[in-house]
C-alpha cells in the first residue's frame, strides 16, 4: 500500500520536474525579472532626479599618442527631491564613481548631494580611433541608464606619410618605378633614422633626403588644423626624413609583397616598418592574375572575365592551347588604347563554365595560349574552378 | 462513502502530472516575454521584443512594425567574431541567427549590406588569396541569408576589379550589387552592378541604392581598366526620382567618409534612410536625425559587430525607428553559418593549399641566407630556455588550433600567421608535413632565423642579429603583432612579458656548446603557380 503511495508521489515528483526544466534552465529573462536595471527605479514618495554636468556626455580627447592615459571627469547630482540611488553598469574603459568605495555596490545619493564620475583610458600600443563608454544605472525613472562615452585618435609617435602601405600600381618589368614618402614625429625635434634594412635589398633602393623647409611649413599647417588646440601644446616639435624609394629594373614578373623596417631614435617607436606591394609585369598581363571561381553552379553554369594588357602591340591574337574541360574561353578586345610608352591594347577573356556541367573541381591546373606578340608567344594562366552540383 | 482502492493512487497521480505538465511546459519558450507580464519598473513589454541579455534592451517600445531592414557593413573580413578569444561581437552565424528570429516573429524583414566585406586585403594577415576566397563565402553568405542589396566598395575592389567585378557575376538572386554613380569605362553599364533594386518587404516598397566616393575608387590601382565612378549627386537624383515614383521608403548605402555621406543626405532629403561608414569600430546607440527629422543617418561599425534594424511603422509622428543591436552571445552561430565557415571555408583554404603555397619573402634583419632551425634545435644549447618555453602558451599555440576538431584552422593562413614559426618568410613554416619542427610561437619569431648562429654559435656578428629582433619589444611591436586588440583583449605587456622573460637562465661552459651543430637543408621553396 505504501510503495504505491510512493510510487505515486515519485511520478508526480518527476512530471513536475520535466516540465519545469526548461523554466528553470532558460537564459533568456524572464518575466518580471528586470535583467536591464539591476537599481529599481523609484516609482512612489519623493522621486530623485539625475542631473549631469557638463551635459555633453561624450569627450574627445582629440589625438593621443601611444602609452599615454588620458581621463575626463564629469559631476553627477542629485537634483531631485527622493534618494537616488546610482551603480556602476558595463563599461569598455575604466569607469570611477568617486564616492562610491570599492567593493561597495551601490551608492546613494540624498537630494542635493552629488558624486564626481570619472572615465579614463590607457592607449597602449594600438593606433587609430578609438570610443570607450561606461554606463551608471539610477533610480531616477526617466534617466535610468547614463551612458557617457569617451572619443579619440591614437596616433603612433612617428607617423609614414602618405601611408605605410606603399603600393606600386602594375609596371612592366623592366622599368623602374619611384614612389616618395615622408617619416616624421611631431613630438620630437631630432628624429633620426639610424638604419635601413629591406626584404629586398637587391630590388628595393631606399634613398633618405632632408626635409625640406616647405615639407617642415607643409606638416606643420597639417598638423595645426587637424588636431585640437590642447594638442598643440604636446605636439609642438616637428621633425621628420623624407625617402625615394624606387624598384630596380628585372623585379620578377609577379605579385610581391616586401618590408621596410627602418629603425629610428624616438624612444617610443623604435621600428618603423613599411609593406611595399605591387605587381611586375610582363608584356602582356593579366588582371586578376588568375581565373578563380571556387564556387559556380553546374546546373546554371556561370562566367568570370579576366581584363589583359598587352603593351607594345596595337592587336593580338590569342589562340587557346589547354582549356580544361568544361571551360569555355574567348578573347574579347575592348579597345586599341594608346599609352605614352607605344602601342597598347586591352582585351576581356570571359572564362565560361556552360549550363549542364558536372559537378568536379579543376586545381592545379592552367588555362595556355599562343599570341603573335613578339615579346610573349606563349601565356599560362593559373586556374582554379569548383563547380557544384546545385 | 466508498474507498477508492489506493492502486488508483498512481492513476490519479499519473493524470495528476499530465496536467501539470501540460500547464508549465506549454509557456512560452521562444524570444520574448510572455504576453502580460510587466519589468520590475511596471512597463507591459514591447510585443515585438527579443532576449535583453548584456544591459541592452532590444526595440523597446516598439510595436511591429510594418516592416524592418537589417543594415549591416564593413565586415573588414570577420565573417566570425573578432579575433579568438572569449566574449567577442560579431559574426555572420550571430546575424543570421538574428534574422531568423525576426522572420520567426513574424516581421516583415529585409537586408542590406554596405558593403566593406574585406579591409587592406594586400597587407591582411592571411594575404590577398585568402581575402579574395573570404570574400566569395561572404558573398555566399549573404545569398544564404537572402539578402537584397549590397554596395560596391573601393575597399572590396583592391581585391582586383576584375576578381570582384566576376564574383558579383556569380551571384544567383541574392543580392543585389547595387550603385548609382558607378558605370564600365566609357559609361557603359558595369557588369553584375544595377543602379537600383526595388524591395517589397510586406506592405512596404522599398527603393534601394548606393553611392562611392569617386576619389577612392580612383586610387584602386585597376580601376580605370575597369569602372569609372561620377559625381553622384547627379546620379543619385536620377535615380531617388525614379525610386519615388513607386516605392515608399527610400534608401541610400553611402561608401564614403562621414561628410560626404552627410552632404548627400541633406542635398537629397528625398532618402528615408542613410547608411554611411564609420569611424569607429562600435557605433552609436542612437542615430543622426537630418532635413528637420526627415532622414535618419547612422553607422553599425567596422568588423561586423553591429548590426542596425530600422523598423517602418504607420505612424505619422515617427514613422521609422532605429535600433542598434549588438551581435554578442545572446545569438547563436546558427548552423548553415557554422557549416559554410567551419567547414566549406577551410575545405577551400585546404584545397588551395593557401599556408602550403603562400608566397614567402626575406627576412627583414638576419644573418646572411639564416634558415629556421626550430626550438628543439635551440634546446641542444639553451635547454634551461627551451624549458621554460615548454610552460608558456607560446609552445601550445598550434594545438589551440587543432583542439576542437571541428574548428580546425590549420589551413588557414590568417590563423597560421600567429600560431605557427617563419610563416610568410623563407624557410620558414609551410605545413605540418613539411615544416613539423615549426609549430607554435617559438624562440624564432622573435629571434629571427638560427641556422648561421646555430652552425657557428661564438660569431659575435650573427648572435648580433638575434639580440637586435628582440630589443626593446614593447614599444618596437614585438608582441602587439599578434596580441592584438581583437585577438587578445586583455593583453598588458607589463602583466604578460614577465611570464615569459629569459635572461641569463643558461650557462655555456660546456666546449660542445661552442662547437655548432649541423643542421639538416630547410624544404624547397613554394613551387605553386603565382597568382
Amino acid at each position: 500500500m505504501w510503495r504505491w503511495l510512493l510510487f505515486a508521489a515519485i511520478v508526480v515528483a518527476l512530471f513536475f520536474m520535466a516540465a519545469m526544466y526548461p523554466v528553470f534552465m532558460s537564459t533568456e529573462s524572464k518575466p518580471g525579472k528586470n535583467v536591464r536595471f539591476p537599481v529599481p527605479a523609484a516609482t512612489e514618495g519623493p522621486q530623485p532626479r539625475a542631473e549631469v554636468t557638463p551635459a555633453d556626455l561624450t569627450y574627445d580627447f582629440g589625438v593621443l599618442s601611444v602609452q599615454e592615459k588620458a581621463k575626463h571627469g564629469w559631476v553627477l547630482k542629485n537634483a531631485g527631491e527622493g534618494p537616488l540611488k546610482v551603480m556602476k553598469g558595463t563599461s569598455s574603459c575604466s569607469c570611477t564613481i568617486a564616492s562610491l568605495p570599492d567593493g561597495q555596490k551601490e551608492l546613494v545619493l540624498k537630494p542635493g548631494e552629488s558624486t564626481p564620475i570619472e572615465l579614463a583610458w590607457e592607449t597602449k600600443e594600438a593606433v587609430g580611433p578609438f570610443s570607450k563608454n561606461a554606463t551608471i544605472l539610477t533610480s531616477d525613472l526617466d534617466h535610468e541608464e547614463i551612458k557617457f562615452f569617451i572619443n579619440g585618435t591614437v596616433r603612433p609617435p612617428v607617423i609614414v606619410l602618405p601611408e605605410s602601405v606603399i603600393g606600386f600600381d602594375d609596371f612592366p618589368s623592366i622599368s623602374t618605378p619611384k614612389k616618395e614618402f615622408v617619416i616624421y614625429s611631431p613630438d620630437k625635434a631630432d628624429l633620426e633614422i639610424t638604419e635601413i634594412a629591406t626584404s629586398r635589398p637587391d630590388f628595393l633602393k631606399i634613398k633618405p633626403n632632408k626635409l625640406t623647409q616647405e615639407d617642415l611649413e607643409s606638416l606643420m599647417k597639417m598638423e595645426q588644423t587637424t588636431s585640437k588646440a590642447q594638442d598643440k601644446v604636446r605636439f609642438k616639435s616637428l621633425s621628420g626624413v623624407r625617402f625615394e624609394l624606387s624598384i630596380k629594373p628585372g623585379m620578377p614578373i609577379g605579385p610581391f609583397k616586401e618590408d621596410i623596417q627602418l629603425t629610428t631614435n624616438h624612444p617610443k617607436h623604435p621600428n618603423v616598418h613599411i609593406v611595399v606591394i605591387g605587381r611586375s609585369v610582363g608584356p602582356i598581363s593579366f588582371s586578376p592574375g588568375s581565373v578563380t571561381m571556387p564556387h559556380v553552379s553546374g546546373m546554371k553554369g556561370g562566367k568570370t572575365i579576366v581584363n589583359v594588357f598587352a603593351r607594345g602591340a596595337a592587336d593580338v591574337h590569342f589562340e587557346a592551347t589547354h582549356v580544361p574541360a568544361p571551360l569555355k574561353v574567348e578573347f574579347v578586345k575592348v579597345d586599341d588604347r594608346a599609352n605614352p610608352q607605344g602601342k597598347a591594347s586591352r582585351y576581356n577573356l570571359v572564362v565560361t563554365v556552360p549550363p549542364d556541367s558536372k559537378a568536379q573541381s579543376i586545381r592545379d591546373e592552367t588555362i595556355e595560349f599562343k599570341t603573335d606578340h613578339p615579346e610573349a608567344p606563349l601565356i599560362i594562366l593559373p586556374c582554379y574552378v569548383v563547380i557544384e552540383a546545385r | 462513502m466508498p474507498r477508492y482502492p489506493l492502486r488508483l493512487a498512481p492513476a490519479l497521480a499519473l493524470g495528476f502530472g499530465l496536467v501539470l505538465g501540460a500547464f508549465c511546459g506549454c509557456g512560452n519558450r521562444g524570444t520574448g516575454s510572455p504576453a502580460g507580464s510587466k519589468d520590475a519598473v511596471g512597463n507591459p513589454p514591447p510585443t515585438a521584443s527579443l532576449p535583453a541579455p548584456e544591459g541592452e534592451k532590444l526595440f523597446r517600445n516598439w510595436k511591429t512594425p510594418q516592416a524592418a531592414v537589417i543594415f549591416s557593413g564593413e565586415l573588414s573580413g570577420y565573417l566570425e567574431p573578432c579575433g579568438c578569444t572569449q566574449g567577442q561581437l560579431g559574426g555572420l552565424g550571430r546575424r543570421y541567427d538574428l534574422s531568423e528570429r525576426l522572420r520567426k516573429q513574424g516581421w516583415s524583414l529585409a537586408q542590406v549590406d554596405l558593403g566593406g566585406v574585406v579591409h587592406e586585403p594586400a597587407v591582411s594577415r592571411g594575404g590577398i588569396k585568402q581575402a579574395q576566397t573570404m570574400f566569395s563565402v561572404a558573398l555566399r553568405a549573404f545569398s544564404a541569408m537572402k539578402y537584397d542589396a549590397l554596395a560596391p566598395s573601393a575597399e572590396d575592389f583592391k581585391l582586383g576589379v576584375g576578381e570582384v567585378i566576376g564574383q558579383y557575376l556569380n551571384l544567383t538572386d541574392h543580392p543585389a550589387v547595387v550603385c548609382s554613380n558607378l558605370k564600365g569605362t566609357g559609361g557603359a553599364e558595369l557588369a553584375g552592378v544595377k543602379e537600383s533594386l526595388r524591395v517589397q518587404a510586406g506592405k512596404v516598397r522599398l527603393g534601394v541604392t548606393a553611392a562611392v566616393d569617386p576619389d577612392e575608387i580612383k586610387k584602386i590601382p585597376d580601376a580605370a581598366d575597369w569602372l569609372e565612378a561620377a559625381a553622384p549627386e547627379s546620379a543619385l537624383a536620377k535615380t531617388l526620382k525614379d525610386l519615388e515614383k513607386d516605392t515608399d521608403i527610400q534608401i541610400l548605402l553611402v561608401q564614403g567618409g562621414h561628410e560626404f555621406a552627410k552632404k548627400l543626405a541633406t542635398s537629397l532629403p528625398g532618402f528615408d534612410v542613410v547608411q554611411e561608414r564609420s569611424i569607429f569600430a562600435d557605433p552609436a546607440a542612437e542615430p543622426e536625425w537630418l532635413n528637420g527629422g526627415k532622414t535618419l543617418l547612422f553607422n553599425v561599425g567596422k568588423k561586423g559587430k553591429y548590426v542596425g534594424v530600422v523598423g517602418v511603422f504607420d505612424d505619422p509622428g515617427a514613422p521609422l525607428k532605429f535600433q542598434r543591436v549588438s551581435l554578442g552571445g545572446r545569438y547563436q552561430n546558427a548552423e548553415p553559418m557554422r557549416k559554410l565557415i567551419d567547414e566549406e571555408y577551410q575545405a577551400e583554404l585546404k584545397d588551395m593549399k593557401l599556408v602550403e603555397n603562400f608566397k614567402q619573402r626575406n627576412p627583414l634583419q638576419a644573418a646572411p641566407e639564416a634558415k629556421f632551425i626550430g626550438a628543439k634545435a635551440c634546446q641542444t644549447c639553451h635547454p634551461n630556455t627551451y624549458a621554460l618555453w615548454q610552460t608558456t602558451k607560446h609552445a601550445q599555440a598550434f594545438n589551440a588550433l587543432t583542439a576542437n576538431p571541428k574548428r580546425n584552422r590549420v589551413h588557414d593562413a590568417e590563423c597560421i600567421s600567429c600560431h605557427a614559426t617563419g610563416f610568410e618568410i623563407v624557410s620558414g613554416y609551410r605545413s605540418q608535413e613539411l615544416t613539423p619542427h615549426l609549430l607554435g610561437n617559438q624562440c624564432e619569431n622573435c629571434h629571427g632565423p638560427g641556422s648561421r648562429h646555430a652552425e657557428a654559435p661564438d660569431d659575435k656578428s650573427f648572435r648580433e642579429f638575434l639580440v637586435k629582433t628582440v630589443k626593446n619589444p614593447q614599444a618596437g611591436g614585438l608582441c602587439i603583432k599578434c596580441h592584438d586588440e581583437d585577438n587578445s583583449p586583455k593583453f598588458d605587456f607589463s602583466t604578460f612579458y614577465p611570464k615569459i622573460i629569459h635572461v641569463k637562465r643558461d650557462t655555456y661552459e660546456d666546449p660542445k656548446v661552442h662547437q655548432g651543430i649541423k643542421l639538416d637543408p630547410a624544404p624547397a621553396q613554394p613551387t605553386a603557380p603565382g597568382e
